[in-house]
Parts: C-alpha cells; sequence; structure tokens
C-alpha cells in the first residue's frame, strides 16, 4: 500500500476533509455509487468491467456483494477508495456522505483512505510489512490521521488487537507477520483496517484463502466488528454462504452490472434473476442429502470485451425469449418491493412464481 | 440423465462388473510418509514432518471416498503416496492385490496405467505449449497406444468430458478454467483408469462451473465405473460427490463413515467443529445454526502434541473439564480409530470421549 505518499501529504491536505459533511452531521444514504463505469484498454479491445452501475450502502449495515471472477466486484470497490489504475477510465459518480468523491485527486484522497473508508484485502501475508511488526504497523495506521502519543498508541494498539481475538495483544503487537498464523494475520489486516474507526469498510475477500474452521474465526470478528462499531461494511465475496449469515443486503454481480439486488432473505428465498437462480441451485449443500445431479449454469461467463447486447446473461439464460428483449433491450432494474431490485425483462413473473412454490410446502 | 440416482441404481450397476470379489480395489493399510527435516552443515537429518502417520481405507470398484481436511493434515500428500509420485515411509497400498509401496518399474509402469491424477490447478498442470491433441495424447503414447487410432481416441476423450472434438489443435490459452480441468481429466482417462485421485479438482473454479464439472465426475463414474480418491477441502461438494468420507488431521484419520453418517451424526470434535464452519447458503438457517469457534491454527506436523493431537484445539476437551470430568487421558494416550459404543454414532471415530453432537 502507498504507505510513504500517504504520509507525506497528510499534513497539508486536513482542510480538504472539512469539505465532506461528519457522518453524524449527514442525514443522506452514506455511500451512494450512481452510474459507476469503469473500462481498461487493453490491446485486444475495451474491457468494460464495470458497466453503469448504481448502488447504495447505507448507515450501519452490511452490504454483501455476490459474484464470480470478472463479475466487477473488485474493481467496484478500487473505484471506491480511489485506487485504479490510471490507464482506467472512469466514469459516473460515487457519493460519500454527499460529496462525489470519484475522480479526487491523490492529495485529496490521502485523508479519506484509511480513517473515514478503509479496506480489508483478501491476501494479509501480501498486505502486511514483513520487516515491520504488526503492531508499529496498526500503529502507523493511526498516526497518520490523528495525534495520539505513544502511550495511547500503544493502548490503541493493543485495544484493538484484542477486539479482534488475538490472545496477549501487548506481547502479539511486538512480533512480526511471519510470526502470525494466517488467520492471525487477516485479524491483524482487520485491527489495521478498523483502527481509526471507518465509515465504510470495504472487505474484499477476506476469507477466501483461509480453511474453513479459520474462516470461521475471521466472519466471527466481522460479525463482532459490524457489531460493535458502528461502521458500515462492503463485504466483496463469491460465497453465497458467507453473506448468507453476515450480510444484511446482497447485490448479485454480473458482467459489471447488477443482476440483483435485496435483503438476504429476498435474494436467498425469492431470487428473481436467472442467474441468481441458477447460482443457488448449482451450489451443493453441507446440509442436505442430495444425489441428483447438480444443476448446472450452460456456457461460460462473457467476456467484458464483446459484452453480448441486451442481457448479458441472456446466452446463458433458460428463460430468456429469443429474438425479444433478451437480445435487444438492456433490461432496466425492475422494482419487486421496496428493497428487491432485478435486472431482468420477467422479473416479475419469476418473482411470483417463486413465490408460488415458497407457499405450496407451507399449505401441504 | 435422470434427476434421481438412488442407492439402488448403483448397485445394479455393481452386479455385472466382470470381477466384483469381495476384496476392494484399493486397500491402504498404517501408511506412512515422513518428510526428512535436514538442518546443519552436513544436511544432516534432525526431524521429521510427519505428513502421513498411520492412515488406513479402502475404496471399492465405483465408489468415491471423499478425503478432506485443513490444508497441512496431509490430504494431498497420502493421494500422492497411493500413486507412489511419492515413496511411501511405512505401510502398505494394495491395489487390486498388488502392493504397490514394493512393486518394481515394470510393474509400477502397468499399474500407472489403471490409476492417474487430476491436479487442482488447471493453469499450471498444463503444458502451455501443447496442444490439446498432445496435452491428451500424452499418456497414449508413454504407454505405446497410440499408433493405432489415437487421434481418434482422443476426440473421443474430448467429446466424453464434453468439448468439442475440432478444437483439438488448440493450445490451453484458448479455454477457460472449467474446460482446462476437462482437459486434465481427459489426460487422465486416456489410458481407461479403474481409479483416479482427484486433487482438489473443482476449488479453482467459479461456482457456476463448479457444478458443470462435478456433474461430469459423477457421470464418468457411471459410464465407467472409476473409483475415486477425492481429496478437497470443500465439505458440501465433497458430501455431494463422495460414498464415503474420512476426515483427517495432522496426519491421522480421525473419523470415518459413510457420507450420509459423518455429516448427520459426527463424533469427532474436530469433525463437529468442521462442519459447523461451513456456512449454509440459507440465511436463516445459518443464523440459527451453532458455529464452534476453535481457537489457534493447527499445530505444526513436525512437533505434534503428545496424545491426541487435537487436544490443544479440542473444544469438547475443555467443556468436559469445566464439568469435571478428567481429562488426562486426550494428553497422554493416542485415541484408536475405532467405534465406541458409549459415543451414539455407529462408525470408526478417534476421540476417548467421542459423543454424537449434530452441527448440520
Amino acid at each position: 500500500m502507498a504507505d510513504v505518499e500517504v504520509e507525506i501529504t497528510t499534513t497539508t491536505t486536513k482542510l480538504d476533509v472539512q469539505t465532506i459533511p461528519e457522518r453524524e452531521a449527514w442525514r443522506g444514504p452514506l455511500l451512494e455509487v450512481n452510474n459507476l463505469s469503469v473500462s481498461f484498454p487493453t490491446d485486444d479491445g475495451l474491457v468494460h468491467a464495470v458497466d453503469d452501475l448504481s448502488f447504495v450502502l447505507r448507515d450501519d449495515e452490511v452490504l454483501g456483494i455476490v459474484g464470480e471472477s470478472g463479475s466487477g466486484k473488485t474493481v467496484t470497490s478500487l473505484a471506491i477508495l480511489g485506487l485504479l489504475p490510471k490507464s482506467a477510465d472512469v466514469s459516473g459518480e460515487i457519493m460519500f456522505c454527499g460529496r462525489n468523491i470519484l475522480g479526487l485527486n491523490e492529495r485529496e484522497m490521502a485523508p479519506l483512505r484509511g480513517d473515514r473508508i478503509a479496506m480489508v484485502f483478501q491476501d494479509a501475508l501480501a498486505s502486511l510489512n514483513p520487516v515491520a511488526t504488526v503492531g508499529w504497523q496498526i500503529a502507523e495506521a493511526i498516526k497518520v490521521h490523528r495525534d495520539l502519543d505513544k502511550k495511547e498508541l500503544g493502548e490503541r494498539v493493543a485495544e484493538l488487537l484484542g477486539l479482534v481475538g488475538i490472545p496477549n495483544p501487548r506481547d502479539r503487537a511486538t512480533q512480526y507477520p511471519h510470526e502470525y498464523s494466517g488467520g492471525m494475520r487477516q485479524r491483524a489486516m482487520i485491527a489495521m483496517s478498523i483502527a481509526n474507526d471507518p465509515d465504510v469498510l470495504i472487505a474484499d475477500e477476506p476469507t477466501t484463502a483461509l480453511d474453513v474452521t479459520i474462516q470461521a474465526q475471521v466472519l466471527d470478528v466481522l460479525e463482532r466488528v459490524a457489531e460493535k462499531t458502528s461502521s458500515s461494511i462492503l463485504l466483496i465475496t463469491h460465497d453465497l454462504g458467507v453473506v448468507a449469515g453476515v450480510a444484511d443486503r446482497i447485490m448479485v454481480m454480473y458482467a459489471g452490472r447488477e443482476a440483483e439486488l435485496g435483503t438476504v432473505e429476498e435474494v436467498f428465498y425469492k431470487p428473481s434473476h436467472p442467474y441468481t437462480q441458477g447460482l443457488l441451485a448449482s451450489l451443493p449443500r453441507i446440509d442436505r442429502r442430495d444425489s441428483a445431479m447438480l444443476h448446472r449454469i450452460v456456457g461460460q461467463p462473457p467476456s467484458l470485451i464483446f459484452v453480448p447486447p441486451g442481457c448479458p446473461f441472456h446466452p446463458r439464460c433458460p428463460e430468456a425469449e429469443l429474438p425479444g428483449p433478451c437480445n435487444t433491450d438492456r433490461p432496466p432494474l425492475i422494482e419487486l418491493s421496496l428493497t428487491h431490485l432485478s435486472a431482468c425483462h420477467f422479473a416479475e413473473r419469476l418473482l411470483s412464481e417463486q413465490e408460488a412454490r415458497r407457499s405450496e410446502p407451507e399449505r401441504a | 440423465m435422470s434427476q434421481t440416482t438412488t442407492t439402488e441404481d448403483i448397485q445394479d450397476d455393481v452386479g455385472p462388473e466382470p470381477e466384483p470379489g469381495p476384496a476392494p480395489l484399493l486397500r491402504v493399510t498404517d501408511l506412512v510418509k515422513e518428510f526428512p527435516v535436514r538442518s546443519g552443515l552436513f544436511r544432516r537429518q534432525v526431524g521429521a514432518v510427519h505428513a502421513v502417520s498411520g492412515v488406513s481405507f479402502e475404496i471399492a470398484r465405483h465408489q468415491t471416498l471423499g478425503l478432506v481436511g485443513e490444508s497441512g493434515c496431509g490430504k494431498s500428500t497420502t493421494g500422492r503416496v497411493v500413486l507412489r509420485l511419492l515413496e511411501a515411509t511405512g505401510g502398505s497400498i494394495l491395489f487390486d492385490g498388488v502392493e504397490v509401496a514394493k512393486a518394481s518399474a515394470r510393474t509400477l509402469r502397468r499399474l500407472r496405467e489403471r490409476m492417474q491424477i487430476v491436479f487442482q490447478d488447471p493453469y499450471a498442470s498444463l503444458n502451455p505449449r501443447m496442444t490439446v491433441e498432445s496435452i491428451i495424447s500424452e499418456p497414449l503414447r508413454i504407454h505405446g497406444r497410440y499408433r493405432n487410432g489415437g487421434t481418434k481416441r482422443v476426440k473421443d476423450l474430448m467429446e466424453l468430458v464434453g468439448l468439442k472434438p475440432e478444437h483439438i489443435n488448440r493450445f490451453p490459452h484458448e479455454f477457460s478454467g472449467g474446460q482446462r480441468q476437462r482437459i486434465g481429466i481427459a489426460r487422465a482417462l486416456a489410458l481407461d483408469p479403474d481409479l483416479l485421485v482427484l486433487d482438489e479438482p473443482v476449488s479453482a473454479l467459479d461456482v457456476s462451473i463448479q457444478a458443470g464439472v462435478v456433474n461430469l465426475l459423477e457421470e464418468l463414474q457411471d459410464e465407467l465405473g472409476l473409483a475415486y480418491l477425492f481429496i478437497a477441502h470443500d465439505l458440501a461438494v465433497v458430501r455431494h460427490i463422495s460414498d464415503a468420507v474420512a476426515v483427517m488431521y495432522l496426519g491421522k484419520i480421525v473419523e470415518q463413515a459413510s457420507s450420509d453418517d459423518l455429516y448427520e451424526r459426527p463424533g469427532h470434535p474436530y469433525t463437529q467443529a468442521l462442519l459447523s464452519a461451513v456456512p449454509v447458503p440459507d440465511p436463516i438457517r445459518q443464523k440459527a445454526r451453532e458455529r464452534i469457534i476453535l481457537p489457534g491454527d493447527p499445530p505444526s506436523p513436525v512437533n505434534p502434541p503428545s496424545g491426541c493431537q487435537f487436544h490443544p484445539r479440542c473444544w469438547h476437551k475443555l467443556k468436559l473439564e469445566e464439568s469435571g470430568v478428567d481429562t488426562g487421558i486426550c494428553e497422554a494416550e493416542d485415541p484408536a480409530l475405532e467405534t465406541r459404543a458409549s459415543s451414539g454414532v455407529d462408525h470408526p471415530v478417534a476421540c476417548h470421549f467421542a459423543q454424537l453432537h449434530e452441527v448440520v
């Protein structure tokens, strides 16, 4: 991470932060992404990584972003933090407490990063500095934004390590990353990211490289963070099981666009986009006896250079009516309830089918 | 394919096999694999990594044994020792009555035709400079079976695994991850093996692609009567595909049972913690489930703990101690993998205080 740059710039930029209202003073949505598009020029053509994406992260909620590789979830989170490479072509708005932070320069972004918007990366080993103690690195993250004396810093570091469940936090703070196990490193990363009580915490596949018992430890910490701090969490993952337990709302992404948005219950129990339905049906379940074949979504995720016209899912979609609206018109986000949106031309029909199916066993 | 494949169907398929005999296809007994730890000027051996210590299991034809556990538990090493890609330190591996561990180079060559492996990483396991034809035909060439209709065999194999035969001259980079894994499977099937060791075959794939490969493996098993040693850390996939499951911890099998029995009636505290940690894609159930959080990480296999190797992390031991039970035996004595009448489960569990605890 760009620790050095941050250090140089902070002294001069404290003023810019003032223009973004404090969280308590802002009554609108905490983070609002409007019509975000990100594309990268490559030798083969323009890669449309994110295409006209809009969503809202509310106060004190956990929003799960689910999608497969190449669906644009990570690019979205990098755009929020202003960490996209210079070659990226970005348009749209990212409103944080009512101010557009998309396109802010490094000097303006630095005071936000790690203070009001923080991130937990997937690979904790690569994200930690191997030649500095874990405590020093966490203290560094605080010092950049706060003036604390040495004693206060030490106490805050120990408190943070304790919060993420690291035993003997005072002794552990003086150790180096290689003395930590994989799960402890990831927890130390979480401690670092919540060091300044951020308004928005972005966790990008925080458990993907971990064993299942270690994943359980880390999820437990994330749940504790969601509960004990006032941070809103953007949890990015490909694992529907992970979001089922932790998230309040879910956005399913496909080919850089939103496929379905809703509360966890809506997305899991009344999925109204064929892609969501397919994903849920294709999961083998640990809690069920089933010897039947798994449901399979035919075909491959599309190339982001040649995204299919109309709905990008139509070549793989069992519901697609061709020729018809599916391969000609991009489906709008159809509002199924105040919280439930689906980008499918037939969303309403799919929803009523789901509702009919769900109420059947109840009646029986 | 019909939607329901009942157990009767499977047994019917096994019936007309040429030699249904009582002996299993693969019988592994007390398998041990240690890697030396060397240090100092003369690279003297100062210790050993006990990767696999005394593992026994059987796989019948047309059956799948799932081998699960966390990274470093020795499951992949077990798979490799079975194929003798690594030499065993001790124990016996009987493949169709032939001792693999002591087989001569010539016998081994013949055995290798009948046991093959599919690797985890579909990107690293295919040579980027070889065409699909040369990748899939390589085993045929090595074993002198290419001359008579080799190309046709390659095309048939591609069709069998759901690839288009007309892509025979393409290179691996022209395929997606799921398709590459199919190429790896086609290569493993080229010599008509009886046993496939599948080492995390779907872990690197996206969810929507994973289902296709899992289905393919099941179809191939039905069609060709293959036996699988399915090594994976994803417990949901393992439940779906396996007939029986063995759970490994630090080089030992701690619990072994039929698939449904293991998931519904686990008796070992480690299995229970492992199962409880797998998130279920059902928000209401997931939020209501008990999650057993194990403290710490698996210990080092260089210097494993005394007695039961799981005792430093065992949540069940802590509970027993709280209620005043003397658990000294956990630190003193290595529990045998056996069925204990008091445990409430009727399959072998390696725990002194084995007790049924439903978590799924």
